[in-house]
């Protein structure tokens, strides 16, 4: 026997998925969390049951992108398999009109009327009996967050009986009461518009009888503004809404960077002796010479790099990011940008991936989902492989930055030229003015749980990614350094000066790139650059080709064309740059 | 197109409609996915939804309907016609 989660967007059936499995799952505040359909185990009683969690779905009849599969899985399902429908019990109306629907099926079916705990607390009351018997399938109270009904729902799976829906008077029930509601279930009367077709037909009846539905089984509500929903009121609805929210990104922007430029400080300072002692252990070992230098340097580089460059930025984005995810902001900003999101022709729903991009691109491309079209996610995949610095991107650069004395103010506006100029000009080859339509859930207060849950998930990658690869990366940059053969490289200096201004070790770190983007720094770090040469190669490296795992991760998703295309353009990009900031960029001390 | 309406209501676009007023959704536009989505989340003719906040320059709608927010789109809001009472 199979089990699906099926339900709205953001009624949480990924939080009821890792509550009933175990399995972590990203659970977030906004629709469109979960793109795909992730599987795990579930015991009940000692039996096994296989448990899908699957992308938010409006309506069978209505099923796009992430929904369709959802629906396919759905459609999929045999006579002895069992949906758990997860129904937010703050936002009946909606909820309600799907299950109606998923009844029609007549598959087994079983309702999670989850987050009973928020409704509790703003006082709402919900009569799960008397829903039950109007659906004609068990309605179970449930909280994913504090594990109310895991036992209801245990005890119901093993029973195992009149799961069945078919045989309930629900249809008759919900029929006779509705003499009140203003539109009969099949909506003769309705004043239909005169465009609505026959497919929107049912759902309008859904919806009628959802209302209904929900009228008679909420008991009590209340629905004074309180607390968060006095905050959700003030951003969502007036301007000074808009302006607190465009106050609080920059802020948070800000908060970012002076706290990555201040840790690195303290936390180089914590590694010297560690380093000292790698240093000690390792002239002991090896006799001085070659791979001595190779070895105390490329070592004791490759583990206070990745610690005090990459990591403060890893963390304190993961931390950000999670904690606006979580009260339910990046909506918000998608609403507030989808007018700049106009001028590179995609929704303002890009907001989302581009912000994650900040994190770490490889989830951020996966996240493109969200949007409307393939042409929209070609350009905000290839805008987030080119011009937005992941964390790790962040840290790197702003420790070279301070190194070389580089200029912030070019490098900055570089990069948002870039930016503009990139999205317009993609915009003109794929954009396309799609219809944009931003659900706003409601605010949540932050689980500190939830938010380390996502740091440690988001943060995983330092140690099996970052680490092991700066530390081999850091030994093989310094044995090239070590034998000379950037030496050999004179030669070329007359070509690489010409373009860039640079010498050719660094146009080698700048090719870097390909292998991981922060890893270019290492090789920069060791050279003698003045400011205005360490400005043209960190802005070359900023704004280049994506990464390997973001290369892989698009091209599962979008095919190989794609990539080699947004690699071919992250070159065009990256050497153009350089050329143009060593035409432009006034010569040193002059 | 001239239509007859009661002497009440008033068909115009989404976006003339001033904040807090409550509307009659009477026409959606044909064809495309957003058709859909907005029946998904209930938004089909006959059904009543208020209007909250314009925003400035050519920003979306935000409308509310069943304790739901919903920002539309400016250039969606636009081909949405509905029935001022
Ligand atoms: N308080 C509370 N919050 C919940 C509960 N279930 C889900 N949430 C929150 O609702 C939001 C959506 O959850 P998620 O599982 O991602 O929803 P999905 O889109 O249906 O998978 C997240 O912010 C969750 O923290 C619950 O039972 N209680
Ligand atoms: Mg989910």
């Amino acid at each position: 026997m199979k089990i699906v989660l099926v339900g709205q967007h953001n009624s949480g059936k990924s939080m009821v998925f890792s509550r009933l499995t175990g399995i972590d799952t990203i659970v977030s505040n906004y629709s469109g969390t979960s793109v795909e359909i992730t599987q795990g185990m579930m015991k009940v009683n000692g039996l096994s049951f296989e448990l899908l969690d699957t992308p938010g779905i409006y309506s069978l009849a209505w099923a796009d992108g992430p929904s369709d599969l959802t629906r396919r899985a759905i459609m999929d399902l045999r006579d002895d398999d069992l949906i758990i429908n997860v129904v937010d019990a703050g936002n009946l109306v909606r909820n309600l009109a799907l299950t109606l629907e998923l009844l029609e099926l007549n598959l087994p079916m079983i309702v999670l009327l989850n987050q009973v705990d928020v409704a509790q607390s703003h006082h709402l009351v919900i009569d799960h009996q008397k829903l039950s018997e109007y659906l004609g399938v068990p309605v179970i109270p449930f909280s994913a967050q504090t594990g109310e009904g895991v036992a209801d729902l245990h005890a119901v799976i093993s029973k195992g009986s009149r799961l069945q829906p078919g045989s309930s008077p629900r249809r008759f029930l919900i029929t006779s009461d509705m003499a009140a509601c203003p539109c009969s279930p099949n909506c003769s009367g309705c004043p239909m518009g005169e465009t609505a077709s026959c497919s929107e037909q049912p759902v309008l009846d859904y919806y009628q009888q959802a209302r209904c539905l929900a009228k008679q089984v909420i008991l009590r509500s209340d629905n004074r503004p309180r607390g968060l929903q006095v905050l959700q009121d003030f951003l969502d609805k007036t301007r000074m809404g808009s302006l607190a929210l465009l106050l609080l990104g920059l802020l948070g922007f800000y908060l970012l960077l002076s706290f990555i430029g201040w840790s690195e400080e303290v936390i180089v300072s914590l590694f010297a002796p560690i380093q000292d002692l790698i240093a000690r252990i390792i002239s002991t070992i090896v006799p001085s010479g070659f791979w001595h230098t190779v070895l105390s340097k490329g070592i004791s580089e490759g583990i206070v790099v990745p610690f005090s460059l990459v990591m403060p930025a890893m963390l304190m984005v993961s931390f950000l990011i999670s904690i606006i995810e979580d009260i339910g902001l990046l909506p918000r900003y998608a609403v507030l940008l989808d007018r700049v999101g106009n001028l590179f022709g995609v929704s303002g729903q890009a907001v989302i991936p581009l912000s994650l991009g900040f994190g770490c691109r490889t989830p951020a491309v996966v996240a493109t989902r969200i949007l409307g079209s393939e042409g929209q996610r070609f350009i905000v995949i290839a805008l987030l492989s080119i011009v937005i610095p992941c964390a790790g991107t962040i840290g790197m650069l702003s420790s070279t930055i301070v190194a070389f004395d580089a200029y912030v103010p070019v490098i900055i506006l570089s990069m948002l030229a870039v930016f503009l100029l990139l999205g317009w000009v993609l915009k003109k080859l794929y954009g396309e003015n799609e219809d944009r339509i931003y659900e706003l859930p409601p605010l949540r207060m932050p689980q500190a749980a939830n938010v380390a849950k996502k740091i440690r998930l988001r943060f995983q990658g330092f140690f099996t990614e970052v680490l092991p690869l700066l530390l081999v990366l850091s030994v093989a940059v310094r044995i090239i350094i070590e034998s000379g053969v950037l030496n050999r490289l004179h030669n070329l200096g007359s070509l690489t000066y010409t373009l860039f201004g640079l010498p050719p070790e660094a146009v080698i770190g700048v090719l870097l790139t390909i292998i991981q983007r922060y890893l270019a720094p290492l090789v920069i770090l060791n050279l003698s650059l003045d400011p205005r040469q360490a400005t043209i190669a960190i802005t070359m490296i900023a704004l280049s080709v994506p990464c390997l795992p973001v290369v892989v991760m698009t091209i599962r998703e979008m095919g190989v064309k794609a990539v080699v295309k947004i690699v071919g353009v992250g070159f065009a990009v990256s050497l153009s740059i350089g050329f143009i900031l060593n035409l432009v960029l006034p010569a040193i001390g002059g | 197109m001239q239509e007859k309406l009661t002497t009440a209501e008033k068909r115009v676009p989404l976006t003339r409609v001033p904040a807090g007023k409550k509307v009659k959704v009477t026409e959606l536009p044909m064809g495309g996915g957003s058709r859909g989505r907005l029946a998904g989340m209930g938004i089909v003719p006959g059904v009543e939804i208020k209007l909250i906040l314009a925003h400035p320059l050519k920003g979306p709608i935000v409308v509310e309907l069943d304790g739901n927010t919903v920002a539309i789109g400016h250039n969606l809001a636009r081909r949405i016609m509905v029935d001022e009472q």
